[in-house]
């Protein structure tokens, strides 16, 4: 036993390399059964800490990507609903006025507007119709909140419209109230008044003006304005009317022509 | 406590394996990081001390893939044993002289695992040796030069700075 034991000591390196490489050799050559529980061992020590740090790492990333990707989905989405808000706005309001058209036999032609005429409000406008797109003369041009004049000069593909503002512009008018009539004219220095109305009649403030359908150029029931100020001035035959249109001239965008149904 | 550097060692390499191979490879390039651990154990510590800490480094290299397990572990182990043996017949006081045995042990290390596992997608060892394994070695020999280099403290931050 003794020169055994001194030939292991002599031989300490050689038998530990040996050991060491037989080890490995036996791991190599024990396939599944050892190999397997072996690796999940050491996996599980030197492993399993990174491991967490990776997975958590990458959810963190994918995490951020995850969130630039629903950022820009959300900037796009709410374009998008911008948008539609405004196509919802824009068809309740053509909705409305088809309501109205079916009732009048009329129907209506969106048409733009190129060039506006008028010093401090305007009274004129181009807009990009003419007599190849079957418009007419004294034709009514309305928008969403009444009516804005008539066509009065028709060319091949453009026509000029007189606003309400226009002094040539005249409507035959009434209180929607109480039918009492009259004829809306502007006047640069006065305004939009009613003229021609009797002091007979029943006319208030706020009273909502609309068009009477005499005369045959504006159809009847259209928007024209509200009553602001009534007065009855002495020696004279009729009231003193002023009227605050419907429309907003200086802020004209969406136009339409009425086109009676044939 | 002798133990724990070599724990420590172990560590790093499964730390490398699994976060930062993927950061610091270059092209198909990778750092042999678990190879120059054992190849600077050999080189520092006695023989018998690094042929039992490559067993462990290649345990802990092939352990994600039981398959593999034990071929790491021999690898690591015989080239501890050559590296020992090296440094005891040979001057190592150079850093040229470190460096030459350091590229033999990764030339050594490459070869055979490239043998027996091609890096996927190329089937021939020769493709494999020049597109992964020649640029690992180059790679890690880069790293193992700037390790001796500041160990030996002919680079050292002031230095560096002192150039600009």
């Amino acid at each position: 036993m003794d020169w055994r034991s001194s030939w292991l000591r002599e031989r300490k390196t050689l038998v530990h390399t040996v050991a060491a490489i037989v080890l490995a050799a036996a791991f190599i050559v024990s396939g599944q059964r050892i190999a397997s529980p072996v690796g999940n061992f050491v996996t599980t020590v030197f492993y399993y800490p990174f491991q967490k740090i990776k997975f958590a790492t990458d959810r963190l990333l994918q995490t951020a990507d995850d969130n630039k990707a629903l950022n820009a989905t959300v900037v796009d989405l709410s374009s998008r609903l911008q948008f539609y808000n405004e196509i919802r706005a824009e068809n309740e309001r053509l909705r409305a006025m088809l309501g109205f058209i079916e009732r009048a036999e009329y129907t209506v032609v969106p048409v733009e507007i190129i060039s506006v005429v008028g010093t401090g409000i305007p009274n004129r406008l181009v807009i990009n119709l003419g007599a190849d797109d079957s418009i007419r003369v004294n034709q009514t041009v309305i928008n969403r909140n009444g009516v804005a004049g008539r066509v009065a000069e028709v060319m091949d593909d453009y026509s000029v419209v007189y606003l309400l503002t226009e002094p040539r512009c005249r409507a035959a008018a009434r209180i929607k109230r109480s039918r009492e009539q009259g004829i809306i004219r502007y006047d640069i220095g006065r305004g939009m008044y009613l003229d021609n109305c009797p002091q007979q009649g029943d006319v208030t403030v706020g009273d909502t003006v609309i068009t009477s359908g005499l005369g045959e150029i504006f159809p009847e029931g259209l928007v024209i304005g509200t009553v602001t100020n009534v007065t009855a001035p002495e020696k004279e035959f009729f009231y003193d009317i002023s009227v605050d249109p419907a429309v907003n001239f200086n802020g004209l965008d969406e136009l339409y022509i009425l086109k009676r149904k044939q | 406590m002798r133990v724990i550097p070599y724990v420590v060692y172990l560590l790093l390499i499964s730390c490398y394996r699994t976060l930062l191979a993927g950061l610091l490879s270059i092209g198909q390039a990778q750092i042999d990081l678990a190879a120059l651990i054992v190849l600077l154990v050999a080189l520092n510590k006695e023989e018998m001390e690094a042929v039992w800490f490559g067993l462990a480094a290649g345990l802990v290299y092939d352990a994600p893939d039981p398959s593999r397990l034990g071929v790491h572990a021999l690898i690591f182990a015989v080239m501890a044993v050559m590296t020992s043996q090296a440094k005891e017949r040979l001057n190592l006081d150079s850093i040229q002289s470190r460096m030459i045995l350091v590229l033999a042990g990764l030339v050594f290390y490459s070869i055979p695992y490239t043998l027996i596992y091609p890096t996927s997608g190329s089937s021939e060892f020769f493709r494999s040796l020049w597109s992964a394994a020649l640029p690992s070695v180059a790679y890690s020999a880069v790293l193992a030069w700037i390790f001796f280099m500041v160990r030996s403290g002919r680079l050292s931050y002031a230095r560096i700075r002192s150039i600009f």
